[in-house]
């Protein structure tokens, strides 16, 4: 690192830098999104569960309790929605991308087509497409997530591990089914006993029976975003961000300042993430940390943000949702439908632990008030506020808290995770899909599993018709990450 | 995987070219995988995995370079061995 200038005093390095003029305000508006999400194929499927108050929680499946001891026994699952269909993806390009890609390319198609943005194709037999009414190199796709591709490469990374077991016990199996009656019978039963016992071992050896060749592209967590630039021909600035919890969250508020800021015209912008592996390898990393919901209650009532005998998140096989985000010029030129404008972004650093939230929530409160600020806002114009509620010990206290402190207790509060699940770089864009079609609709959806809330908040127990101008959405990750968006009512 | 017989491997190799490169209809046999059909190497890649996971047939990495047709596919998907387990 560079050494500080001579005669530069000390102080310096830690004002502020002076901030830049801005150009001429340029306003960002969201045109449409996309979603898939255990709770649906679709940005409106889950924007009706939310509503309905409608939770998908199963008992994990019962293979993984053969690999681990596990705290937690339930999760939400997203079943074949992992693997969308969509008409951008050939029929075995799919295999090309990990599943987080493969949502993220079908929330996209749903996006654009919720814009009105009619693709044009380009190249018939790659399948590559333009939006005839963008400029592409005043288009950015800017992606967040937590570990996008880790599923493939846990998969590919077993193919190579445990082929050559598999294929040594399947060839001493068998041999013990050749020569198995070949000495009496007490000799010809233990064989087979033996045999069972090694076609038992061979199963635990859970892996994909071909290594994919597009092991790299699929594990590639930046494929998120590059992907959708190769589909759509997007020439901007492609970024994908590893903001763990918060990288949906990121992602759409570094797009909104680009765009702002002049950088580019058109975003895509979101989040993806999907988890599930043979063995439940990833759920018992978040498990073997306490994270994971548990106890005694119904599988249905075991996820409880906010709630005073919450246990942890309720961890979610995956999701993905995308935003298309437009300056609201072009926008309004082409008539497009807007469902909110995105207002302010902010954020913080906690420079704490990489995996519990600092208790005194110092930095997230930052992250409030400089999203606040950003935006041009005031707490008391705030109506909503969704927070990130993950039902974690530590999150949902320091949280109330932090938002007492900075926004006050007028705002209605829901967690979309209570209904959702944790889908962590996914999250803050479901959250930001359900935040704009909360602007839409004025009606603000509820937090379940709420008896007694762990701060006097005006959370929202039922879906509740509210006049809500402007929200703000809010995501803190492991890593200490703190991001918070600004949406307000589509004027 | 039994053995295939020519016709069957044929029909099978035609279906996973009309779906990795996206063709209209079957491709002849005498057809050109980079001339004709427009395959990139991107493409023979996926070709390769489709063969492997579809018919179970792995084409030996050296005759690779040798696949110029549609028909030198079907010769070397039937000599090509089983894929064995694991």
């Amino acid at each position: 690192m560079a050494s500080p200038a001579p005669g530069r005093p000390a102080a310096a390095a830690t004002r502020s830098p002076a901030r830049r003029p801005r150009p001429a305000a340029r306003r960002v508006v969201i045109t449409g999104v996309g979603a898939v999400s255990a709770l649906g194929p679709d940005a409106t499927s889950l924007w009706r569960a939310c509503l309905g108050k409608r939770t998908v929680v199963e008992l994990i499946p019962p293979e993984w309790r053969r690999y681990s001891d596990l705290r937690s026994q339930v999760w939400s699952p997203l079943g074949e929605l992992a693997r969308p269909q969509s008409a951008l993806l050939g029929r075995v390009e799919g295999k090309r991308l990990d599943p987080s890609g493969q949502m993220a390319i079908a929330a996209a198609e749903e996006a654009l087509r919720a814009a009105s943005l009619p693709l044009a194709a380009v190249d018939e037999k790659r399948r590559t497409y333009c939006v005839a009414d963008w400029h592409a190199e005043r288009v950015g796709v800017f992606m967040g997530t937590g570990a996008a591709g880790l599923h493939s490469m846990l998969g590919n990374a077993a193919n190579v591990a445990l082929s050559p077991a598999r294929r040594r016990l399947a060839e001493v199996i068998e041999r013990l089914g050749a020569t198995a009656g070949a000495r009496g019978e007490g000799a010809a039963r233990a064989r087979a006993a033996m045999a069972a016992e090694l076609a038992a071992i061979a199963e635990d050896l859970r892996a994909p029976d071909l290594f994919n060749p597009f092991a790299v592209a699929t594990a590639m967590a930046n494929a998120l975003s590059a992907n959708l630039s190769i589909k759509l021909g997007a020439h901007g600035p492609t970024p994908t961000f590893a903001g763990a919890c918060a990288g949906g969250t990121m992602a759409i508020g570094r797009a909104f300042r680009a765009i702002r800021d002049g950088e580019c015209d058109a975003a895509l912008a979101g989040g993806s993430e999907y988890l599930r592996d043979p063995w439940g390898a990833t759920f018992r990393a978040f498990d073997a940390v306490g994270a994971l919901a548990h106890g005694d209650f119904a599988k249905e009532h075991i996820n409880r943000p906010f709630d005073e005998k919450r246990s942890g998140f309720l961890f979610s096989e995956g999701g993905c949702a995308v935003l298309v985000l437009e300056e609201l010029g072009a926008a309004l030129a082409r008539g497009a439908p807007r469902l909110a404008e995105l207002r302010g972004f902010g954020e913080a650093s906690d420079a704490h632990d990489l995996m519990a939230v600092e208790p005194s929530g110092a930095q997230v409160r930052r992250a409030i008030a400089a999203c606040l600020a950003d935006a041009g806002l005031d707490a008391k114009d705030v109506g909503y506020v969704n927070a990130h509620g993950t039902g974690t010990p530590g999150n949902d206290g320091v949280e109330a808290e932090a938002i007492a402190a900075t926004i006050g207790r007028h705002a209605l509060v829901s967690s979309t995770k209570s209904l959702l699940g944790h889908t962590l770089g996914a999250s803050g864009a479901l959250e930001a899909v359900v935040t704009a079609l909360t602007l839409r609709d004025q009606v603000v959806h509820p937090s379940i599993n709420l008896e007694r809330p762990v701060a006097d908040l005006p959370f929202a127990t039922g879906p509740t018709r509210a006049k809500v101008d402007h929200a703000i959405s809010q995501s803190f990750a492991f890593g200490g990450h703190d991001a918070v968006i600004a949406l307000s009512r589509a004027d | 995987m039994a053995d295939l017989d020519r016709d069957h491997a044929l029909q099978q190799v035609q279906e996973v070219l009309v779906d990795v490169l996206n063709l209209d209809k079957p491709p002849a046999p005498e057809a050109r995988l980079v001339e004709d059909l427009g395959a990139e190497s991107v493409d023979v890649i996926s070709l390769l995995f489709e063969f492997e996971e579809r018919l179970g047939r792995r084409i030996p990495d050296e005759v690779v370079s040798r696949l110029a047709t549609v028909a030198d596919i079907v010769e070397q998907v039937v000599a090509a061995p089983p894929v064995g387990g694991g």
